[in-house]
């Protein structure tokens, strides 16, 4: 379901300048309190899109066993040097899966790792949830035109998300439709799986082609023509909050990218000025 | 005269097709006139309400010949902006034309697309949601419509272009009794209101025929015949010999075998109920029916009153939490789609759907062999479900290649080729002419009566007509409850008014 962006004052470029900051400083950023911070304000932005209980569940279902995973793979498998096992699994000298592994083991610096990654999922996985529950998808064809970017983008991206719905139900009557005469989906180390997959995929993908068939005509037929310009029943106009809120945002994921390649530059010893030594300090301990 | 649209000499065959699909079309319509185009499935209505707004052949690969006249000017020469908001174009299927999340924005898109200022696409999307009696939906997600709703919305998308003429695509084939006569009282406020030029491409004559000031009959690309308000009734023995419904003819009931009474119900569930979400009001309540063997019972209704659901519930789709189904007289508290397989046949709203196979022979056979029958049951299954809708001559085709009505009958096929007992079928009528109507339910009523009483039908059907021709009995839903229940003639004599108001009756005679 999609939420009005515009109807509650915001703009899709400010959502997509929103997200490309928080893109950049998930990945600059290193340390947990600083990850920590980010994590929360993308969490935050996901609960102020005013989410309804099924995607709260959602949301708290993908980061439950995205976290789950990276921290447990992390701090089992975490493999470089130094590595402190603080709990032994399975000694190298236990039979089979010892021998194997040369022993199982949760290391502290694994779990260290584990939060690190887990932490910029949670801030990314937030923010883009937010963004596509807030974002309405005829905006998208204002803020294509406003950035100068081809309409027919737009409008395919505009299309996409307006009949992703409809295709979604559609496979699943498709399989509907098959499991009732018959085909099985479990079972056979997942061959039943496939056939089913394959099964449903040329009445979905005929379905859909003749739907963006009438969709194009529907639009042509409405004087739409990509090559022509257009207007917009509402011009997108960023608030004064919306562009303090996005400047901070861009300019702090700059500071941050920049701060990051400097001492990058530092640490491998390519590039070094000693009035740039409480910046680098600051980076390796906060940043 | 100016006329609002003429064709002259106007012929058109799609790229690749063997034969014309327009036949040297000469017609003339005047301004503010509302003309009916009828025919049989592919006479060629949808491809010449397309030549006039320039769809064809400027967005479709074909070969144009003759020429095409808006309001005097050669449509040739004519740019396509001014052209479309000279003749709007509503296609038959409002869910496939609505491309905006938001109605506000789908009704602002067209006018967007005329870069006209912000102001004034203000002002024409009130005025077109106004129009077609769609402002309470301003700005709810299309997504959240009803089919009528949807249909309304489809229609302001259109007016909000200003059109001096508006082009119809069987705007009416999707919607129940009521959703039909609300759109066409609105076209007919718009024709007296605006003067709005009206083509209307339908092949339920009955419905439109209230509002036309001339009937146009095409076959095969070609107008068989041109006939004015005052000589509609010299038409009807030309629509009878093209299989078309004639207005204020009810379809005669076909004979049938007697339901065997004495027998347990083929299914029977009381006090069914069905909510989609705790505090969303019931989509069904307090439901109790049955379908007798040897019986067709027709489950009827408008746009969203629950019969999709009741099928649901019935075939294991839905879980049922209230009430209790009986499948062949074994109470199934735990119903699921497995447990009925290959006993009941399920024919879903879309058949293409339900189509996967290369041919229309593999599409039969792919049931029994999924079902690991024994082969030459197998090849008996196949070949008689082949032969009960005459599918023989198509058996090497490629079913996405055939016609919709016959994409039906594969579909229809392939169910019956597993051996089920009993039918639930969602809307199978749905968009079809008479004659392919009338073809399919006696196929159907067929089915039944050779079944020596031991196969039934649940048949969901808009279509007043179609349920009294072939069904034994009627249940009539209206807002997830119980409307009217009992033999299906009895039941829908009573359409079109009262608690039954939203069926249409079975004459077809609910114009605006």
């Amino acid at each position: 379901m999609i939420a009005s962006s515009r109807a509650a004052g915001r703009d899709p470029r400010f959502l997509a300048g929103c997200l490309l900051a928080i893109g950049a400083l998930a990945v600059a950023l290193d340390s947990i309190p600083s990850l920590g911070a980010l994590a929360a304000a993308g969490l935050g932005w996901a609960l102020a899109a005013r989410p309804g209980w099924r995607r709260l569940l959602l949301l708290a279902a993908a980061l439950g066993l995205s976290v789950w995973s990276l921290m447990v793979s992390q701090a089992i498998f975490y493999n470089q040097l130094p590595r402190t096992a603080i709990l032994v699994l399975a000694p190298p000298d236990t039979p089979v899966i010892g021998t194997l592994t040369g022993g199982l083991a949760i290391y502290r610096e694994g779990i260290w790792h584990g939060a690190v990654q887990s932490l910029r999922l949670v801030a990314t996985l937030s923010a883009g949830l937010a963004a596509a529950w807030t974002l309405e998808p005829s905006g998208l064809l204002a803020a294509f035109a406003s950035l100068r970017l081809p309409h027919a983008l737009a409008f395919c991206a505009t299309a996409a998300i307006r009949f992703l719905p409809v295709t979604v139900e559609e496979a699943h009557v498709a399989l509907r439709a098959q499991r009732m005469r018959g085909l099985r989906i479990g079972g056979r180390g997942g061959a039943n799986a496939l056939r089913a997959l394959l099964s449903i995929a040329r009445p979905v993908l005929a379905a859909s082609i003749r739907r963006a068939e009438t969709a194009a005509l529907a639009a042509a037929s409405r004087g739409y023509d990509p090559a022509r310009r257009r207007t917009s029943l509402r011009p997108l106009r960023m608030g004064w909050g919306e562009r303090i809120v996005l400047g901070a945002a861009l300019a702090a994921a700059l500071a941050a990218v920049t701060a990051k390649v400097l001492y990058l530059l530092y640490a491998s010893g390519l590039y070094h000025h000693p009035a740039l030594a409480a910046l680098y300090t600051f980076t390796r301990e906060a940043l | 005269m100016t006329h609002a649209i003429a064709w002259r000499g106007a012929r058109f065959r799609y790229a690749g097709a063997p034969a014309d699909a327009l036949r040297g079309i000469d017609l003339a319509i005047a301004p503010g006139e509302c003309v009916l185009l009828t025919g049989p499935t592919g006479c060629g209505k949808s491809t010449l309400l397309r030549t006039a707004n320039g769809l064809i052949p400027r967005e479709s690969a074909g070969r144009l010949e003759g020429r095409v006249e808006v309001f005097g000017q050669d449509a040739a020469g004519i740019p396509s902006p001014v052209l479309r908001s000279w003749v709007g174009l509503l296609f038959q299927n409002p869910e496939d034309q609505l491309l905006c999340g938001r109605v506000e924005d789908e009704v602002a898109f067209g006018p967007e697309n005329l870069a006209e200022p912000p102001g004034a696409i203000a002002l024409r999307v009130e005025e077109a949601l106004a129009r077609a009696s769609a402002s309470a939906k301003r700005t709810s997600l299309c997504a959240e419509l009803s089919g009528g709703e949807k249909q309304r919305v489809a229609l302001a998308s259109v007016l909000a272009l200003h059109p001096r003429v508006l082009a119809l695509d069987e705007p009416t084939s999707q919607l129940d009794g009521r959703a039909s006569r609300e759109i066409l009282r609105s076209l007919a406020a718009m024709k007296r209101e605006l003067g709005l030029t009206l083509l209307i491409a339908e092949h339920r004559v009955g419905r439109v025929l209230p509002l036309a000031d001339r009937l146009v009959v095409l076959e095969e690309g070609a107008v068989l015949g041109v006939f004015p308000r005052e000589r509609f009734g010299e038409a009807l023995p030309l629509l009878r010999s093209l299989g078309l419904e004639a207005p204020g003819e009810a379809p005669a009931r076909a004979p049938r075998a007697p339901a065997r009474a004495e027998a347990p119900p083929l299914v029977r569930f009381r006090r069914l109920g069905h909510r989609y979400a705790k505090e969303a009001p019931p989509a069904l309540a307090d439901l109790s029916a049955e379908l007798a063997p040897g019986e067709i019972l027709a489950l009827m209704g408008p746009n969203g009153s629950g019969k999709s659901t009741l099928l649901g519930l019935l075939a294991g789709l839905l879980r049922i939490r209230e009430g209790e189904v009986e499948w062949f007289g074994r109470p199934r508290p735990r119903l699921s789609l497995s447990s009925l397989t290959g006993r009941v046949g399920f024919l879903f709203q879309n058949p293409d759907l339900m189509l996967s196979a290369d041919t229309v022979e593999g599409e039969v056979a792919l049931g029994p062999r999924l079902l690991r029958r024994p082969a030459a049951e197998a090849r008996r299954a196949v070949a008689r479900g082949m032969e009960a809708l005459g599918l023989p001559a198509l058996a090497r085709r490629n079913p996405f290649s055939v016609s919709r009505g016959e994409r039906l009958r594969v579909a229809l096929a392939a169910l019956l080729a597993c051996g089920p007992r009993v039918l639930l079928l969602d809307e199978p009528t749905a968009g079809l002419d008479r004659g392919l109507r009338q073809r399919l339910l006696e196929d159907l009523r067929r089915w039944v009566d050779e079944g020596a009483g031991e196969r039934g039908i649940i048949l969901c059907t808009h279509d007043t007509g179609s349920a009294l021709q072939c069904a034994d009995r009627a249940l009539v839903l209206r807002e997830g409850r119980l409307a009217a229940w009992g033999p299906a003639a009895e039941v829908l004599a009573g359409a079109g008014r009262g608690a039954l108001a939203d069926l249409e009756p079975a004459d077809g005679g609910s114009g605006p």
